[in-house]
């Protein structure tokens, strides 16, 4: 019956989380840009889906030193910004074809059915030497939430002595803070 | 142990059997959606089907524009915000099931475990150009004319389905 209880209890968490709240991509790192994507899914359903990803530009920017919040899939977007998404490849039905989204896309609001029922999931990014276009051979890779019943992610990659990367959530005031932290 | 066996075994159920699920339809734009909205077999296989009588005062089945309703499952349609209040059945398999039947009827509660929400074929008319956008909007793997996710000349249209931990739900997007 106690197994019972907690099973529940993680299915209500589930559903907690499926409000998904702001993603808040730290780059502490003293010598290297974070570039890459970002993607939020269902984590219920064969396929997740939806599935969006950061589609424009190709690989988001966060330059050394900086950190960057992402509120939700529109009120994150500043024009002329390389850290912010102008466009969201939205996959609704596994097998179907991902289309193509700018950031204030009706169907993207927050409070949505899309919004509501997806949450931060990964990220596939490269470091770069800071304000270069030299990658870092040995600081790279795909990171997220290792939940994620769709995609195996690592939530911590280890690229020591170069640097290091974590994902995890904090949940405050009824708000879940997603974090990738790079160090 | 044994319960949460059969406490998965039910979730497990009830992702099996989506055919049971509501639809939730919301028209964001500033047209009525007019048209044919309809049911089908999963994965389009061979057997009954139903379109949606029209919801009065409208001639042919609409959700106006700025509308959102529910329909938890076929026999309940009728007393939503835009009911149906009649199915009319079409089945190749055996014609002695074709006719109209109202929600309510025996027949239609059978059908809420045999179909599944499938499409619907429909326009918008621009309130200003009168221009039309035309939609076959559904699932694709039901019939392979219908698409997810369209996009019109002054509009755009969603169909797609969600799972949840309590269960799975179809949205019908109209932006």
């Amino acid at each position: 019956m106690k197994k019972l209880l907690s099973l529940l209890g993680i299915l209500s968490v589930s559903l907690m989380y499926a409000q998904g709240g702001p993603l808040i991509i730290m780059n502490q790192s003293v010598n290297y840009d974070y570039r890459g994507n970002i993607f939020a899914n269902n984590f219920a359903g064969a396929g997740c889906n939806p599935v969006v990803a950061s589609n424009n530009p190709t690989m988001l920017r966060v330059p050394a030193g900086t950190t960057v919040q992402y509120d939700n899939f529109r009120d994150q977007y500043i024009p002329g910004s390389q850290s912010s998404v102008a466009t969201w490849s939205v996959l609704l039905a596994t097998g179907g074809t991902p289309s193509l989204r700018p950031w204030n896309h009706p169907s993207l609001v927050p409070g949505g059915v899309i919004s509501n029922n997806t949450k931060w999931s990964m990220s596939k990014f490269q470091m770069f030497h800071a304000g270069t276009l030299d990658p870092e051979t040995y600081f790279y890779g795909n990171i997220g939430d290792a939940a994620n019943p769709c995609v195996n992610n690592v939530d911590y990659i280890n690229a020591l002595p170069m640097g290091d990367a974590s994902w995890f959530t904090i949940t405050t005031g009824g708000t879940v803070y997603t974090y990738l932290l790079i160090n | 142990m044994k319960k949460i066996a059969l406490l998965l075994s039910v979730a497990a159920g009830a992702l099996v059997f989506a055919q049971s699920s509501p639809i939730i339809i919301q028209n964001y734009s500033v047209s009525d959606a007019v048209g044919r909205f309809r049911t089908g077999m999963p994965g389009g296989a061979p057997g009954p089907l139903m379109y949606a009588a029209p919801n009065p005062p409208y001639g042919s089945y609409t959700i106006p524009a700025g509308g959102f309703t529910q329909y938890d499952s076929f026999s309940t349609t009728g007393t939503a915000t835009f009911p149906i209040v009649k199915w009319y059945v079409t089945d190749y398999t055996n014609p002695a099931n074709n006719g109209g039947y109202d929600y309510n009827h025996p027949f239609i509660t059978t059908m809420n475990s045999v179909n599944e929400w499938a499409g619907f074929h429909f326009w918008l008319h621009d309130p200003v150009t009168g221009a039309a956008d035309i939609y076959e909007l559904g699932d694709p793997t039901i019939y392979s004319g219908f698409s997810n996710s369209l996009t019109g000349t002054f509009s755009s249209a969603d169909w797609f389905t969600i799972t949840t931990p309590s269960g799975p739900t179809t949205y019908l997007q109209i932006f």
